[in-house]
């Protein structure tokens, strides 16, 4: 009972703290409020950790029961293993073995992944957007119409086409996102609202 | 032509950018077909970003905000987030998961709280008042402005009606709504316009890296 | 007809893989030499960043961009810190997105060195931080309360740049580079409560979205993906401050192939699919 019902109270009173405190100027509580921000970015920091303590468990257990890819799992484990024994020996200033590991090993592989996009929007465009109906039509008009006004061809070909480009991105564009914002707003004050309330609990881990 | 007048003239002669140019083409190898290559490289990725992630936060937050204060000034309400701290670790460890719950109910709760007032007024009030602006119709206005305030104006209500789910999307209401989807579509378009051309910016900027800095053919 | 048809629409995908390739290097080796037009978005923030000369007040950088992103956002970064130093103002660099902390110093120094710009005096790198949301509530009653030290773990007090800048009041002109949401979350978190001069500089993917916090003025400009980045480096040529164009200007051309390769598989697709459906109605008949 206790390991459901401290952790929703704790939510609760931090919660309305945090979000009451935005009206109450007064030193006292200005200065919890520092405290608390300071514990939070601690804490933020050790959830990202366990995003990589959690890696290296499935790596590991991956590894010792020899399941399918395993050798890959090795050297990813190696490769995670020598990042952290590097970057604490070496340091994280310019010119050391762990920066040339981050600017010519995973820099280039974030870029290149990324860059994959390149190609499968490519055949995409191909073999999936279809003007099947009214709102599909719409939509293609659209983007063909931003892609041509937003690269300088567009200016060659003729001034009317960045004009109209910009004239959708100001007005109609503008509209749609901003009613799309609103409603996401709202989603996020009434998720943030269950969240202190109690009614979500979906981060503990409870299903229900 | 020799490897010497070829190096350095050329191809770069720092064996870093080559150890880059070999990854980058190691991922592209993917495009042809899943190979040995590309999969030794994704997991390299994987281990070294894991890995990155770790030593930064200790650099950066853990040693500055809680090591030193803690033990060099003598700062001991830090104990508690310490305590906290370690407490997410106990996650790994299924019988002792459920104490993770106390610091993550902690740290949600607080974005909660935060989350409330600001977006209120940042997604909420100044774009109500944004669309209820009267700029496109001030003493500078055109044609062009003044119809582009009104579907500003009108294309917010209906994109807001389409969402609405409450009602059935039937009669007037209905109509408004289908107006809505036609907005949304628009909107939809530009993204995937500026979609497009965020890709094959990535895929630029990789072949200005082969072609300049590897392979040295553009200048 | 027929057959074209059939081909077109089983067409092995690798060989569009090998047409956008070509597309992309092509304009490096034959290059177009197309103009570029600056939008009013971008136009805006480069007349605020102009305005920082003389004032002695930094801009602020948020470098929350990575790898994956910084084709686009990285010649941004370049391009704002070559303006910000042409015109001797100060830049403070902040970074809340982990695995560009080491990209986001990469950049700094390159633009210091390229400018011989002192670091302490000139510029500053606070480094990487969690927790945007508390940091903004912490930074705006005084910076200190989050960063005791910078990058390099030198205490803030004993940099001669940061005397003078406590809270959002010190700062010139903030701008959020990224390609995520860090670049709306200064909007929502810090601008919203504690109203300061602030843009957004992000990946062309998200651009579109931030129309609407452009025109209430809650961001004052625009610079949206690597067209921005070469509208912005336009204008500091046009400026007189930079006597060549950078790398976001270079990738135009082929960005502007590629585009019209895209439309292209988008038409010849749709004609295909449309040519597969009427012969389907017709043999129904």
């Amino acid at each position: 009972m206790w390991k459901k019902s401290v952790p929703v109270t704790i939510a609760f009173v931090v919660g309305l703290f945090m979000a009451a405190q935005f009206f109450i100027p007064h030193r006292y509580v200005q200065n919890v409020v520092e405290e608390i921000n300071r514990w939070t970015a601690l804490i933020w920091c050790a959830a990202l950790a366990l995003g990589t303590l959690s890696l290296m468990k499935h790596l590991t257990l991956k590894v010792q029961a020899k399941k399918e890819g395993w050798g890959y799992a090795i050297i990813a484990l190696v490769s995670l293993v020598a990042t952290m024994v590097i970057g604490f020996i070496t340091g994280i200033e310019q010119g050391t073995l762990f920066m040339r590991l981050y600017e010519f090993i995973l820099s280039p592989l974030e870029a290149t992944t990324f860059s994959l996009l390149a190609f499968y929007i490519a055949s995409a465009a191909f073999r999936a957007f279809r003007a099947r109906n009214a709102e599909a039509t719409l939509l293609l008009i659209a983007a063909v119409l931003i892609m041509i006004g937003r690269v300088p061809i567009g200016h060659a070909i003729s001034d009317v086409i960045p004009a109209v480009s910009n004239f959708i991105l100001d007005y109609p564009n503008t509209a749609a996102k901003r009613g799309i914002m609103m409603g996401v707003g709202l989603g996020m004050i009434s998720t943030a609202l269950k969240i202190i309330l109690g009614i979500e609990r979906g981060y503990l881990g409870d299903r229900s | 032509m020799s490897g010497e007048f070829l190096m350095g003239r050329y191809l770069s002669s720092n064996p870093w950018v080559w150890v880059a140019a070999f990854f980058t083409i190691a991922m592209y190898s993917f495009l042809y077909k899943d190979n040995v290559v590309y999969k030794v490289a994704e997991n390299i990725f994987v281990g070294v970003a894991a890995g990155y992630l770790v030593v930064i936060e200790y650099f950066n937050i853990v040693h500055p905000d809680l090591i030193v204060p803690l033990f060099r000034d003598g700062k001991l309400i830090l104990v508690i987030p310490a305590i906290l701290m370690l407490m997410i670790f106990a996650r790994l460890h299924q019988p002792m998961a459920h104490l993770s719950r106390i610091p993550i109910a902690f740290i949600i709760g607080v974005g909660a709280g935060l989350a409330i007032p600001t977006t209120i007024k940042a997604m909420i009030l100044e774009q109500i008042r944004g669309s209820l602006s009267i700029q496109y119709f001030g003493p500078d206005a055109t044609v062009w402005t003044v119809i582009g305030g009104v579907i500003l104006f009108f294309g917010t209500v209906c994109t807001l009606v389409y969402f609405f789910f409450s009602k059935p999307h039937e009669g007037a209401f209905g109509y408004v709504a289908k107006v809505g989807t036609y907005v949304i579509m628009i909107g939809f378009g530009a993204s995937f316009g500026y979609t497009v051309m965020a890709r094959i910016s990535l895929l630029i900027g990789r072949v200005l890296f082969l072609m300049r800095d590897w392979l040295g053919v553009i200048g | 007809m027929k057959k074209l048809v059939d081909k077109l629409l089983q067409l092995d995908r690798r060989w569009t893989f090998v047409i956008i390739g070509i597309s992309a290097v092509l304009p490096f080796l034959f290059p177009m030499g197309l103009a570029i037009t600056p939008s009013k978005e971008v136009i805006e923030v480069f007349d605020h960043v102009q305005a920082l000369k003389g004032t002695g007040k930094p801009l602020v950088i948020s470098f929350d961009f990575d790898p994956g992103t910084d084709a686009e956002v990285g010649p941004m970064a370049e391009a704002l810190m070559d303006h910000a130093f042409y015109n001797g103002v100060p830049v403070l660099g902040l970074n809340f997105l982990y695995t560009g902390t080491s990209l986001a110093e990469i950049r700094i120094k390159k633009a210091a060195a390229k400018h011989d710009k002192k670091y302490g005096e000139d510029y500053v790198f606070l480094g990487f931080k969690t927790a945007f949301a508390n940091v903004m509530i912490n930074m705006a009653k005084d910076l200190r309360l989050t960063y005791n030290t910078d990058y390099y773990s030198t205490p803030i007090d004993k940099l001669p740049i940061m005397q003078n800048i406590k809270n959002f009041d010190d700062y010139g002109f903030t701008i959020g580079l990224g390609g995520t949401k860090m670049v709306e979350y200064w909007i929502i978190y810090g601008v919203g409560p504690y109203k300061f001069d602030y843009a957004i500089g992000c990946t062309a993917v998200m651009a579109s979205d931030y129309y609407p916090y452009v025109q209430t003025g809650q961001s004052m400009g625009l610079i949206g993906g690597m067209k921005g980045a070469a509208e912005y480096e336009q204008l500091l040529m046009s400026a007189g401050l930079t006597d060549s164009l950078g790398d976001a200007a270079k990738g135009l051309d082929s960005q502007s192939l590629c585009h019209l390769v895209v439309i292209g598989f988008i038409i010849l697709g749709n004609i295909a699919y449309f040519s597969e459906q009427r012969r389907k109605r017709m043999s129904r008949q």
